[in-house]
């Protein structure tokens, strides 16, 4: 009995075109999507090499020349006025310098971003080491040549630690899969509208029926999550291994969070489904309108809405389902640690519980006097 | 008229809300890009700042006029506590460069310059290199004064801060003042406005007179078929006209003076051109696809050629490939002559005909839609 419900949901839940679209093809799409519009978008601040051109480079002299090629930070064009300006007016260069003394410059740009930025803080410093020299030198002469030594000297004064590389676009796709999984609750609300007999005229028939209600239940809500749980898996598996998108290295802990984001989805439409009592349009359009808006917090529209709410708000981090889908993946991917990760795993699995059982005491032992 | 009267009465019932909708969130998306970007002034060069967040374990005089020198000169970040916290800011970008004081630094930096604080950044990063250079200079002139011998703690920090406060004078050379970029931006978010609402309007609209009761009354009236099909082009095109004209009065609204020069009214010819495509491709998808399958079709439609286009992620960071595949996709010539119009400064025949260029292939797709959607039509009509 259990298994022919089982696979008559199953069947049907297959040929459901509008819920494949939106739970299968439309995630499928829009990683596609993700993937060809972000693929370069880390490289928008990755630091290379600054064109720029130098006009009168003798006036500043041999230490300002060594400055400028030790710095590691340009690649200098050595030119006259007139030809640095037309570089930078046909885009060749970010900015050029002309020299007018020793310690004496002014800078051309076009633009105020980070590369001109870069071009005027070497400026500065530079001028700012040669008054340091000219005070210390002035206070005793006999230390010019340590003094200028010094200076020449390459020398870093802050220790880097290692930080590891992370790509922050990986949060779109993270969730984009968590978003599917919580999609399901709406699969979750239908199994439940199913057997209220007030809500559909299936459900008025199953009612009559001499089955047990529980099990006819089960069998639904399980094959609710089976399909959902595939269909979310193969938009893993298509965004893991087409795309190629990191998600660290442990295939069993992606399942397992698979399933406790599908589990607390479809407990949560079944929860919805019972408890409120408006046509099934309604539900529906609630559960997706919530889904979607739970999406947008955990970063699928900005990525760094995420962060944002974790910093300001943890606690709506925590009781957003979505967000703790896609924490758990950010966790596999970044973290050294499991422990991030089994923390969201575990709030997930409660959160599961907790709206199987409301759904549960609701549901039992309901009698229809008059349908 | 009553074939084109009834157009907008069915208009109103089945797609006007949805038109609302999305202006609504294209308002949302205007207004936050307009909050974003318009307060860059282009007045005069204005150093960037990076996100520094500095955590000073030692507390020392010293470590205090460091951190206090970079806070000044950097949007300071607060951060939480522990290992993750720092992971965290720097893979979401709330800091670019992060510094840790360890104990004892000030009174170790101060005796042999040997300490040094750790820093924490992702790698290659421009932000990061700046905000590095930055401590670093800081940290070289200190150590410079006091291994000479002959200045106090207190007459060094105030040497090292007034050199540090020397700066370079900069000048902008502005090739192109109208815009500054963010109007841009904003013209390519508007393809995929546009593109939801002039098809979700036209295709239900379209889909809704096509079928039931709406087209047997057609049917059996004594207008003739082509008056009736005439009319309601003309329905379709007046609500395309009318989608359009409202987007543009929006970025007006948001952007005022900065829109009513000879960039945007070029803005505005190629949002208007590039509406026609809309309308060509809508009168198709209206006349091949069901209608439960609108919806679908037209986000797959609005997305896909956003996000392919350039319309959301910039082109130039689109890579090779997706640029050559993106040439079939009639909004990467909707932004593609955007970015023309945004990169001439001197306005005449021969600087425009690149922008020129692509508003006369978005016009072939036009014409493209238009005659698939007629070949569509006589087909179903040859069938029936």
């Amino acid at each position: 009995m259990f298994f022919d419900i089982f696979k008559c949901r199953f069947k049907s839940l297959l040929r459901e075109k509008s819920g494949f679209f939106w739970t299968l093809a439309f995630p499928l799409i829009l990683s596609t999507l993700f993937f060809l519009a972000f693929s370069n978008l880390n490289k928008i601040d990755e630091f290379e090499k600054i064109k720029i051109a130098v006009a009168d480079v003798q006036k500043a002299g041999d230490g300002f020349n060594a400055a400028l090629r030790n710095s590691g930070l340009f690649e200098v064009s050595q030119t006259d006025l007139e030809q640095a300006k037309k570089l930078l007016s046909e885009g060749n260069i970010k900015g050029y310098i002309e020299c007018k003394d020793a310690n004496d410059f002014e800078l051309f740009v076009q633009k105020s971003d980070f590369e001109e930025s870069i071009i005027k803080m070497f400026l500065d410093s530079y001028r700012s080491s040669y008054s340091s020299a000219e005070k210390i030198i002035a206070s005793n002469p006999a230390s010019a040549k340590d003094v200028i030594n010094s200076l020449s000297e390459e020398k870093t004064y802050i220790n880097e630690m290692p930080s590891g590389n992370g790509n922050s676009t990986v949060i779109y796709f993270y969730s984009l899969i968590a978003m599917v999984c919580i999609l399901s609750s709406t699969y979750g609300c239908s199994e439940v509208i199913k057997i209220q007999a007030d809500q559909s005229t299936c459900a008025a028939r199953i009612n009559i029926s001499p089955s047990h209600k529980l099990k006819v239940f089960m069998a639904s809500i399980s094959a609710a999550f089976i399909f959902e749980f595939f269909v979310t898996l193969i938009v893993t598996a298509y965004i893991k291994f087409v795309l190629r998108i990191d998600f660290g290295t442990s295939m069993g802990f992606i399942l397992l969070l698979c399933a406790a984001g599908c589990f607390a989805g479809i407990s949560l439409g079944a929860m919805i489904g019972a408890v409120v009592k408006k046509p099934e349009q309604f539900k529906i359009g609630v559960l997706v309108s919530v889904t979607i808006f739970f999406s947008f917090l955990s970063g699928l529209m900005y990525e760094n809405m995420k962060y944002i709410i974790q910093k300001n708000a943890p606690a709506l981090a925590f009781i957003n389902p979505v967000s703790l889908v896609c924490d758990g993946f950010y966790s596999l991917y970044y973290y050294d640690t499991f422990d991030r990760y089994f923390l969201n795993v575990s709030i997930l699995a409660a959160m599961g519980i907790l709206f199987s059982a409301v759904t549960y005491f609701v549901l039992r032992r309901q009698k229809y006097a008059s349908i | 008229m009553q074939a084109f009267k009834l157009y907008f009465k069915i208009f109103k019932r089945s797609a006007f809300f949805m038109v609302l909708l999305y202006l609504l969130i294209f308002g949302l998306i205007v207004a936050l890009f307009a909050l974003n970007f318009k307060s860059s002034s282009d007045m005069g060069f204005e150093a960037q700042r990076s996100r520094i967040a500095v955590v000073d374990n030692d507390n020392s005089k010293f470590s205090k006029a460091f951190a206090s020198y970079i806070n000044e000169n950097s949007q300071p970040v607060e951060l939480g506590t522990g290992e993750q916290a720092i992971k965290d800011a720097l893979f979401f970008n709330d800091a670019d460069y992060i510094i840790i004081i360890p104990k004892g630094f000030g009174e170790d930096f101060l005796k042999d310059g040997n300490a040094r604080p750790q820093s924490y950044s992702l790698p290659n990063s421009m932000r990061a290199v700046y905000a590095q250079r930055m401590a670093e200079s800081y940290l070289k002139l200190f150590d410079l004064y006091i291994k000479s011998g002959n200045f106090s703690f207190e007459q060094a920090k105030e040497n090292v801060e007034a050199d540090l406060a020397l700066k370079t004078k900069t000048s902008i050379v502005s090739i192109n003042k109208s815009d500054t970029g963010s109007l841009k931006r904003t013209v390519d978010y508007v393809a995929y406005a546009i593109t939801c609402m002039v098809i979700l309007s036209v295709s239900l609209t379209m889909l809704a007179i096509e079928k039931g009761d709406a087209k047997k009354r057609n049917l059996a009236s004594p207008i003739s078929a082509s008056k009736i099909g005439l009319q309601v082009f003309l329905g379709n095109a007046v609500v395309s006209l009318i989608c359009c004209g409202m987007i543009i009065l929006l970025v007006i609204a948001i952007f005022r003076e900065d829109f009513f020069n000879i960039y945007g009214a070029w803005y505005s010819l190629n949002i208007l051109i590039y509406t026609l495509v809309c309308l060509g491709m809508s009168f198709l998808i209206g006349n091949l696809v069901p209608k439960n399958a609108v919806n679908a079709v037209c986000n797959v439609i609005a997305l896909g050629g956003s996000f392919l286009g350039g319309a959301f992620v910039p082109q130039s960071l689109l890579s090779e490939t997706v640029k050559n595949i993106a040439v079939i996709d009639p909004i990467f010539w909707f932004v593609k002559a955007n970015n023309e119009i945004l990169s001439i400064s001197t306005f005449n025949l021969k600087t425009l005909s690149p922008a020129l260029y692509c508003m006369l292939v978005q016009l072939l797709f036009a014409a493209l839609f238009f005659s698939a959607a007629m070949l569509a039509i006589k087909y179903k009509r040859t069938k029936s």
